[in-house]
Parts: structure tokens; C-alpha cells; sequence
């Protein structure tokens, strides 16, 4: 074990999380707003999945899966092809439309597994190199992989917050819910 | 530059962005719930340090800050015991003592500079040693702070959620 399995444990418990967070998820779940002015999960979730499909397809010279994949054709919500989202009024936020979990659960994940699969290719010197994920934005591989894991959860956690909201505790995935009666036994 | 640094910049990264999302937040603000079962930015700032304080020293077999300081007297939270929040209900959130915002980024200070002290001695070795509990499902000291990094990120995404609710998009 090595910091290396740290940083790829994060990963992977980041995309394990993902899975449980968006459990069973209705439609109008996925589109609702708390207030007007927040964003709803399925603008977080594709705004995650473009984002990083840009940020490492570009970083590490991957090509882009966005259209390689075919995602393009079903999840083109942004002015063009380097829109995540971000900086998006809410108008244009609540003009999203109802948006199949799956697609979005599968770009999602499919990024996430690509950005794995390489990051198992790195070394020690990668983590010195530097990247060009966005124009005028250079980053070194330490950056690049802080970077992912940390927004990527931070997102996340928007995620299960808007969940809770509309759920409750009672409504937490299944597997949460059998975590917490774990825990609570003595 | 090793792969410790990204679990580095990882810890820098999340804690940055806590503070600056609080930046500015007043006490009202702080406690601010935007529905009675939601968790406000104080339960999750104090939480969030309690889980790294634990963390840490659960993986380098050393005393909680919690423990060994006043922090839990000018907190207000000297009868919790170690208690970092988890499993909370609606109540005992909304009931939380009024905590300023200096002595939460204070009791945090106090927490990330144990962890980097502990932290920065650590070797690729350390991440080797086993580590396991029955309630959980981490196995090594390495999954600790693979697992602290995303949890801790978790909760900053949602301090900066609730920030937005407040205060809007640019604010």
C-alpha cells in the first residue's frame, strides 16, 4: 500500500458513492430545486460527468469520450462542446430537461472508470509533470487528481444534501440505511 | 513530487474552500437550516473538524485535539464526550450551543495542524499498516485518508450549497 492506493481509494469510494446517491431517484427528485436559485441534481451529476470528461480527457490527452462515446447526441444541454455548466444562469439551470438517471449515471461513471484506468498508468514523476486541462489553466498531476477527488465529492455531497432534503433520513439509500442500523447496534 | 502530494493538496483544497465559503457568514447565517431536518454550516464546520481530528488520530495512534485542549468547554460541547456529531437527529442539531465562527476555524486550526504534523512524517510504509474495525469497512491506514478526503469534500460541497441558498450564485 502507498499514498498512491490513498489517492485511488478516494477515487473509487467516490464513484462507489455516486452509485448509492442516486439510488432509486424519481425523475421530479432529480429536477428539484430547494429554492429557486439552487441548482438540482441532474444539473450537479452532468455538469460533474462534462466536467471531468474535459478537465482529464484534456489534461492527459485522452480524446474526448464525449463524442467518441456518443454522449453528445443525447446530453448536449451546453452552448458548445466545452460547456460544464458552470457559470449558467438559473434560468438556464431550470430550462433543463428531464434527463434519463441512466444516461447520466453511465456518462458519469464511464469518465469516472476512464480517469481510473489512467491514473493507474501514472508514477511518482507524473505527479511533478505539467498538465493543460482548460486553456490559460495549468495544473501539475498533484493538482489534477486533488482536483478531481475533491470537487468531485464536494458535488457529491451537494447530492446526498439535496436528497436529504427531499427525503429525509428515512429515504436514504438502501445501503446507507443498513450501514446506519450496523452502526447503531452495540 | 509523490503521490502524497495529492492527498496533501487534497487536505489544503477542502479546507481552503470551507473557509471560503464561511467567508462572511454571519452567526444568523451559520445556523440557517433551509428546512428543520437539514444540517446547518455550523454542525457540518464542527463536524467536519471532529471526524479529521478522529481520524487522524485514530490511524496515528495519537491523542484527539478534543481531548487534550479546552475546545470542548469554549464550544459549549464539553458534555458530548467524543461524540463528533454523527447519527444526530433534528433536535439535538437545532439545539447546538450559538459556537462563533473564530472558535470553529479555531478548534479546526488546532486540528489540521496535528494533521499535518502527522502527516508530513508519513511514508509509503505507514500506508501499508493494517487498520480495522467491525463497523467498518477501511482496511488500511492508506483507505483512512483515502476515505477522509472524500468524506471531508462531501461536506464542504454542501457548506458551499447552503452558502448559495443564502446568498445566491457569484456572492
Amino acid at each position: 500500500m502507498s499514498f498512491k492506493d490513498s489517492v485511488r481509494i478516494g477515487l473509487d469510494r467516490n464513484l462507489e458513492g455516486m452509485r448509492q446517491v442516486l439510488d432509486g431517484l424519481t425523475p421530479e427528485e432529480l429536477l428539484w430545486q430547494a429554492i429557486p436559485t439552487t441548482n438540482h441534481i441532474t444539473w450537479i451529476l452532468w455538469h460533474m460527468a462534462r466536467g471531468e470528461d474535459i478537465f482529464v480527457g484534456r489534461a492527459l490527452d485522452l480524446g474526448s469520450s464525449w463524442i467518441d462515446g456518443d454522449w453528445a447526441s443525447s446530453l448536449r444541454f451546453g452552448e458548445d462542446d466545452d460547456d460544464t455548466g458552470a457559470g449558467w444562469t438559473i434560468e438556464q439551470v431550470a430550462a433543463m430537461p428531464e434527463v434519463s438517471i441512466d444516461l447520466l449515471r453511465d456518462y458519469h461513471s464511464a469518465g469516472g472508470e476512464r480517469t481510473l484506468a489512467e491514473f493507474e498508468k501514472l508514477t511518482d514523476p507524473d505527479m511533478d509533470r505539467v498538465y493543460h486541462p482548460m486553456p490559460r489553466w495549468d495544473v501539475t498531476g498533484a493538482q489534477l487528481f486533488s482536483i478531481i477527488v475533491t470537487e468531485r465529492s464536494a458535488h457529491m455531497g451537494q447530492i446526498a444534501f439535496s436528497r436529504g432534503m427531499q427525503r429525509g433520513l428515512e429515504g436514504q439509500d438502501q445501503r446507507a440505511r443498513e450501514w446506519m442500523r450496523e452502526m447503531r447496534r452495540p | 513530487m509523490t503521490f502524497k502530494i495529492v492527498v496533501r493538496s487534497a487536505f489544503d483544497e477542502y479546507l481552503r474552500e470551507m473557509h471560503t465559503a464561511m467567508d462572511g457568514l454571519t452567526p444568523e447565517d451559520l445556523r440557517w437550516q433551509p428546512d428543520p431536518g437539514s444540517n446547518h454550516i455550523t454542525w457540518l464546520v464542527w463536524h467536519m473538524a471532529r471526524v479529521e481530528d478522529g481520524w487522524v488520530s485514530e490511524a496515528r495512534k495519537t491523542e484527539q485535539v478534543w481531548a487534550t485542549s479546552d475546545w470542548p468547554e469554549k464550544l459549549g460541547l464539553a458534555d458530548l464526550g467524543g461524540s463528533n456529531g454523527w447519527g444526530w437527529d433534528a433536535e439535538q442539531v437545532a439545539g447546538m450551543p450559538e459556537i462563533s465562527k473564530d472558535n470553529l476555524i479555531g478548534y479546526y486550526a488546532d486540528v489540521r495542524a496535528v494533521t499535518f504534523a502527522e502527516f508530513d512524517k508519513m511514508t509509503d510504509a505507514d500506508m501499508s499498516l493494517p487498520w480495522s474495525h467491525p463497523k467498518s469497512s477501511l482496511t488500511s491506514i492508506a483507505s483512512i485518508f483515502g476515505h477522509i478526503i472524500v468524506e471531508e469534500s462531501q461536506h464542504l460541497g454542501q457548506i458551499a450549497f447552503i452558502r448559495g441558498m443564502l446568498r445566491g450564485t457569484n456572492n
